[in-house]
Formats: C-alpha cells, sequence, structure tokens
C-alpha cells in the first residue's frame, strides 16, 4: 500500500509536467507507457490543448499544483545545492593551502638563516597559491616561526610555518559567508641539526 | 501551504479505493514534498560525502607530510662518534625520541580551523641505532563535519628517510 502510494504520484506528476509545459505534437507518443488507470477519452483529448479544460469538473482544478508547490520549494533545493559547491569549495582550499604550508615550511627548513627562511617560504608559498588557485592574488600571508636566529647547537628543532589567505565566498552568501573567508594552513618541518646557519658557510 | 495540503483530511468515511480517480487526483498531494524529503537527503548525503571525502583527503596528505618530516627528524640524529671515527653518517641513538617529539609538536600546531583532527599519533617508529633508513608510520584521526553521516576516519601514512652527506653543497662529511 505505502510504495503504491508513494510511486504512483510521480507518474502522475510526469503526465502532468508534460501537459503544463504544452508538450507540442509528439506529446501522445510520450505518454507514460502504463497508467494503471486509463484516462477516459476526454481527458486525453485535452493534452496539448491549453487550460482551457480547467474548469471542466472539479477533479481537473488541481492542475498546477505540483508546479506551484515546486515554485515554492525550488528556492531551498537551490540552497542545498548551493551547499554542495560550497562544501567543495572550502575543502579543496583547505587542501590547497594546506599543502602551500608543507612546502612552504621545507624551503624554510633548508634556508640558512632566518631572513632567508622567511623568503623561501613566501616564496614557495606563492608559487603554490598562484593564480589557479582560489586564494585571492596579493592576500597570501607568511608567518615562519622557529627558526633560531643562532646557530643551532645538537637539539632537535623544528620550523613551523602559517599560510593564510582570503578566498572569495561571494557566490555562498545566501549560506551565511561573508563576501570572502580567510583560510589557515600550517606545518611543521625538522631543521637539520648539522646544517651550518647564521654564519658563512 | 504544504502542511495544509497534506493535512486536509480525506472525506470522511472514504477510504481510497482501488485505485479510481479520486484516488489519483488525491494521490497527487504531497508528491512534491516526497520528491522534496528524498532529494534533501541525498544532498545532505552528498554533502557530507564531499566534505568529509575531501576532508579524508586531507587528512591523507597530512599524514603522509607528518611521517616524512618525523622520519626526516629521526635520520637527523646522527652518531657523532661514527660520523668523526669513519666519516659515515649512519643514525644514532635517539632517532626515534626526535621523531616523537616533532609528531607531537606538528600535533599541537595543526591548523585547528577546518578539518578536526582529534589525535596525531606515532604508530611505529623503526630507526635503529647504526642503520642509514629510519621509518615512521603516523595515524591522523579525524570526526566528520557532517554528523551522523560518516563516522570517524583515521589516516595513516608510512615515510622513511636516509642522512646523507652534504646535500645542499654536494660536499664530502
Amino acid at each position: 500500500m505505502q510504495r503504491v502510494r508513494a510511486g504512483w504520484p510521480l507518474t502522475s506528476e510526469a503526465h502532468h509536467e508534460r501537459r503544463a509545459a504544452g508538450a507540442g505534437p509528439n506529446a501522445a507518443s510520450r505518454r507514460p507507457p502504463a497508467p494503471r488507470t486509463s484516462p477516459p477519452p476526454r481527458h486525453r483529448r485535452a493534452s496539448g490543448t491549453t487550460m482551457r479544460s480547467a474548469r471542466e469538473g472539479g477533479r481537473r482544478c488541481e492542475r498546477g499544483s505540483i508546479s506551484v508547490e515546486l515554485v515554492v520549494l525550488a528556492p531551498g533545493l537551490a540552497l542545498l545545492l548551493l551547499l554542495i559547491a560550497a562544501g567543495a569549495r572550502v575543502v579543496e582550499v583547505q587542501g590547497h593551502i594546506d599543502g602551500a604550508a608543507r612546502d612552504a615550511a621545507r624551503a624554510a627548513s633548508l634556508a640558512r638563516s632566518a631572513t632567508q627562511a622567511v623568503q623561501a617560504a613566501q616564496q614557495a608559498a606563492r608559487a603554490d597559491l598562484g593564480p589557479t588557485s582560489l586564494c585571492a592574488p596579493r592576500t597570501v600571508a607568511v608567518q615562519v616561526a622557529g627558526y633560531p636566529a643562532v646557530p643551532l647547537s645538537i637539539a632537535p628543532g623544528a620550523v613551523t610555518v602559517t599560510v593564510t589567505c582570503e578566498v572569495n565566498t561571494s557566490p555562498f552568501t545566501a549560506l551565511g559567508f561573508g563576501l570572502s573567508q580567510r583560510f589557515t594552513g600550517r606545518a611543521v618541518a625538522p631543521l637539520d641539526p648539522f646544517m651550518c646557519r647564521n654564519v658563512a658557510c | 501551504m504544504l502542511t495544509r495540503a497534506r493535512g486536509r483530511p480525506r472525506a470522511r468515511g472514504q477510504r481510497p479505493r482501488a485505485r479510481g480517480t479520486l484516488t489519483r487526483v488525491r494521490g497527487e498531494r504531497g508528491s512534491v514534498t516526497v520528491f522534496t524529503a528524498v532529494f534533501a537527503i541525498a544532498v545532505i548525503v552528498l554533502w557530507a560525502l564531499i566534505l568529509d571525502g575531501g576532508s579524508a583527503l586531507n587528512a591523507k596528505e597530512r599524514a603522509m607530510d607528518i611521517a616524512g618530516q618525523a622520519a626526516r627528524a629521526a635520520a637527523d640524529t646522527l652518531d657523532l662518534q661514527v660520523l668523526r671515527s669513519s666519516g659515515v653518517a649512519v643514525i644514532g641513538p635517539g632517532a626515534c625520541a626526535a621523531a616523537a617529539s616533532l609528531v607531537k609538536s606538528y600535533g599541537q600546531r595543526l591548523s585547528n580551523g577546518l578539518d578536526r583532527v582529534t589525535s596525531t599519533t606515532m604508530v611505529s617508529c623503526t630507526a635503529p641505532a647504526g642503520s642509514d633508513r629510519a621509518t615512521v608510520l603516523i595515524t591522523v584521526s579525524a570526526r566528520p563535519l557532517v554528523p551522523g553521516v560518516l563516522s570517524a576516519f583515521h589516516e595513516s601514512a608510512r615515510a622513511s628517510a636516509t642522512p646523507e652527506c652534504g646535500i645542499n653543497q654536494g660536499a664530502p662529511c
């Protein structure tokens, strides 16, 4: 019983959609293959004509109610689809910026001085988050922490690089996003304790 | 509008008969509601798959990076006596401690923004003193962003590193 009731409206909905669209000459050939109750001939003749027949008989006055319901619900459905797009963008940007932070941390850990570490990290991050990424241009900021200012003794050290950028989220303002959103990626790379730093090597 | 259409009672005493035209017209009511419910559930499941599947991929990459850096930290721990006596770079004692300390500090500094990483653990570390290869296995656990669709995921990655002399300059030890 339940199954029949759930399945039936879809058939009749498809039927009505075709008629509402003014289906044209081949409407008859696209009629549902096996309607459970074959409509009366008068009903069938009406297909392809306008809503002139809407006043005939009480059961026709509901024609178009599905369209109205759909029109009311369409914004909600569109928002749901927008949600998917927003999620995809968020995840993709996070992956990009994490990768940029990793590359920047590795580049910084190979540098010979703190200044060079910052330069190398910025260069690596900007190369990753170039024009093909979703980060807005000139919003990429790189912060390097943990690079020693003095030559390392033999003690394990690590450099931490934080990369941030602004991503345009203006298509998703309907979902509560701002015009742009800041994303952060962070990575750590170990410093080689045997590399000479901050001195002329 | 929907609730009204749905809540409107059937004519009293009339049970739906065997698929008569009356039932058919009444059956149309709320069909969009059914469609919307099914569609919404499908979209939310898709959304969870995209968000959490993507986060799982990101967590996998992160696990690979943590494993690589931890293996590097282990391989940086050289045996100085062997190095000074024979000029060969081999892993010394305490390599796995260095790797564990790097994993710990990496876990503390992880961006706590999007992916909800719950733990970063070093499952195993193989860096025997005197060898030239350190291997680290890392597991990153994260909980899903969309609750109730996917369960928490655990991404593992293994990486190894080897100490070499003069990587930057090509100089001997």
